[in-house]
């Protein structure tokens, strides 16, 4: 079977060109190393903040066509209590763990990563939660070019790993992309939930108890898509897409666009992390299909 | 949907009947929502029509407690895993406080073909949960707190009485009472199964809130063997709403 391991010069080699998305299920050590044992290339954790959070009123959830609406508000136990989770999940795993951060201010940021110390592979900065208020540092991080390139920069002081930056959906993400690569980002994970909201029509209400969540899923293939494939030709660092995969076709799809690796969410919320087995496999035989000895030989493959 | 039935089943607590029938088994939750309120899981006590236990304890239970017939709530669901249901086999259901409200299901279901003891737990008689729901069923031990109604004392300090000549525990209650459940089950060699209470805020496996250790306990759960509990933490520690360890 064609080679599966990825390089995205993350100073480990990921086993397959998938990873765990934030926000699903990697809230604690034992749920990252439920993931871990179903052999994803990488498990991004739930993102985590200075202080405890706990999140939005319910519903956070709402099963809609094509993929899941959800406003969490970043639940999370804060990053004195996380770094316990990832020593913990480091003790019984070695699957690469990628530490996905949020905060307000660069400060925030660079407290939340040293705070986690060494427990991680890599740094996702999340910047791109639809529905994060200012104090959590949501998509409003980066509509702000000074606040972005300052965290970039506080958080690439903050740790010798790695910095990925997790960019929304927008007709700016090409310009941020590009400003993130040429500041020393290491590597851009595009996209993040829609901004999204479902409605009750019996209580004439909206449903989440945030009233505005993002829409994820296989509804949101073909945006992320597009966002993958207009990256791939205006950076230079490892693109990592994120948006509604569930097979390994979605993962090819995604790779061809220019994704260095894909990320799986909602996937794993149909599928379980069983999931990561089958698209792997999917994945394999498509190369050995088409004649590839290796997944990295699909990178923009489509761009022609 | 809508409430077509709102009983008071115990001093602080009353059973909601709602206009849908629900392909459900014992065990499985529903995602109540009441808007601006909040969400929360809540374990399904019938299935046709399909009902839910609520106990007045906080904002969002004594919102609920305060719905009557004609008004409308949010149901989702039915999810997660239910009981595994026997044939001609002695059962024992072992009930603490609300933890009745999936095991009255349960009883209703073994009910034909099956023996089965019921030890049911309060803290006093008036904070029963539907004890009539076990009297069609064989045995029924009632065990409270203080005294007011059957014996004096906890469910599991009998346990050594019913636990042997059992082919299957089912319990559900406050989690110290099923880790002692759960001990004298493997000390019998006796299967069991836990119907366990985790913080659940999406109830689909997505958001890692109800981990038991590596189990998702809103999918894989939240009824769980003895074997798949044990040696998880469960009984020692929980988390909070925001993920927080918490003792138990």
């Amino acid at each position: 079977m064609a080679d599966l391991a990825t390089d995205l010069g993350l100073g480990r080699v990921l086993a397959a060109p998938t990873m765990l998305a934030s926000g699903i299920l990697a809230t604690s050590a034992g749920a990252i190393l439920r993931v871990a044992r179903h052999g994803p290339g990488a498990i991004v954790t739930k993102s985590v903040g200075r202080d405890p959070n706990p999140g939005y009123m319910g519903p956070n959830v709402v099963e809609v066509p094509g993929g899941y609406l959800n406003a969490m508000g970043l639940p999370n136990c804060g990053c004195e209590a996380f770094a316990k989770e990832l020593v913990d999940a480091r003790a019984s795993s070695d699957v690469p763990l990628i530490a996905s951060v949020y905060g307000p201010s660069p400060e925030d940021v660079g407290a939340v990563i040293t705070t986690l110390g060494d427990g991680f592979d890599a740094v996702e900065v999340n910047v791109s939660c639809p529905h994060a208020g200012r104090g959590h540092g949501g998509i409003h991080v980066a509509q702000d070019r000074e606040l972005l390139l300052a965290i970039l920069d506080t958080a690439k002081d903050a740790t010798r790993r790695p910095v990925l930056v997790k960019l929304p959906f927008s007709h700016s993400l090409v310009d941020q992309a590009r400003d993130l690569g040429a500041n020393g980002a290491d590597g851009i994970v595009a996209i993040n939930t829609l901004p999204a909201m479902d409605i009750d029509v019996g209580f004439r209400r909206p449903v989440l108890g945030n009233t505005f969540g993002g829409l994820s899923g296989p509804a949101i293939l073909p945006v992320a898509l597009r966002a993958v494939y207009a990256l791939h030709d205006a950076v230079d660092i490892p693109v990592i897409a994120s948006g509604g995969a569930v097979s390994g076709e979605d993962v090819v799809k995604f790779m061809l666009a220019g994704a260095s690796a894909v990320q799986l969410g909602t996937a794993v919320a149909y599928h379980g992390p069983e999931v990561f087995e089958r698209v792997h496999r999917e994945l394999g035989d498509y190369l050995d299909a088409n004649g590839f000895a290796r997944a990295a030989e699909l990178v923009g493959g489509a761009h022609g | 949907m809508t409430v077509t039935g709102a009983d008071r089943v115990a001093t602080d607590t009353i059973r909601l009947t709602l206009d849908a029938t629900w392909d459900a088994r014992p065990g499985q939750f529903a995602m109540v929502w009441v808007p601006g309120e909040g969400e929360k899981p809540m374990s399904v006590v019938a299935s046709d029509p399909m009902a839910v236990c609520v106990r007045s304890v906080g904002p969002f239970s004594r919102s609920l407690c305060s719905r009557t017939v004609g008004d409308m709530i949010g149901v989702r669901g039915p999810y997660g895993t239910g009981f595994t249901l026997m044939k001609d086999a002695n059962a024992l259901l072992v009930a603490g406080g609300m933890g009745a409200a999936p095991l009255a299901f349960l009883a209703n279901e073994l009910a034909l073909g099956n023996e089965v003891t019921t030890l049911l737990g309060a803290r006093t008689a008036d904070q029963l949960i539907m004890p009539e729901a076990f009297t069609n069923t064989g045995g029924l031990h009632i065990f409270t707190d203080d005294g007011s109604s059957g014996e004096s004392g906890i469910v599991t300090s009998s346990l050594d009485r019913f636990i042997w000549d059992t082919d299957r525990v089912y319990a559900c209650g406050p989690e110290r009472m099923m880790v002692a459940v759960l001990d004298a089950a493997l000390a019998a060699d006796v299967p069991c199964e836990l119907c366990v209470e985790r913080y659940m805020k999406c109830g689909v496996g997505l958001c890692g809130s109800c981990h038991v250790g590596e189990i998702c306990a809103c999918t894989e759960g939240p009824v769980l063997s003895g074997e798949r509990l044990n040696g998880t933490g469960f009984g020692r520690t929980a988390r909070d709403c925001a993920g927080r360890r918490v003792p138990v």
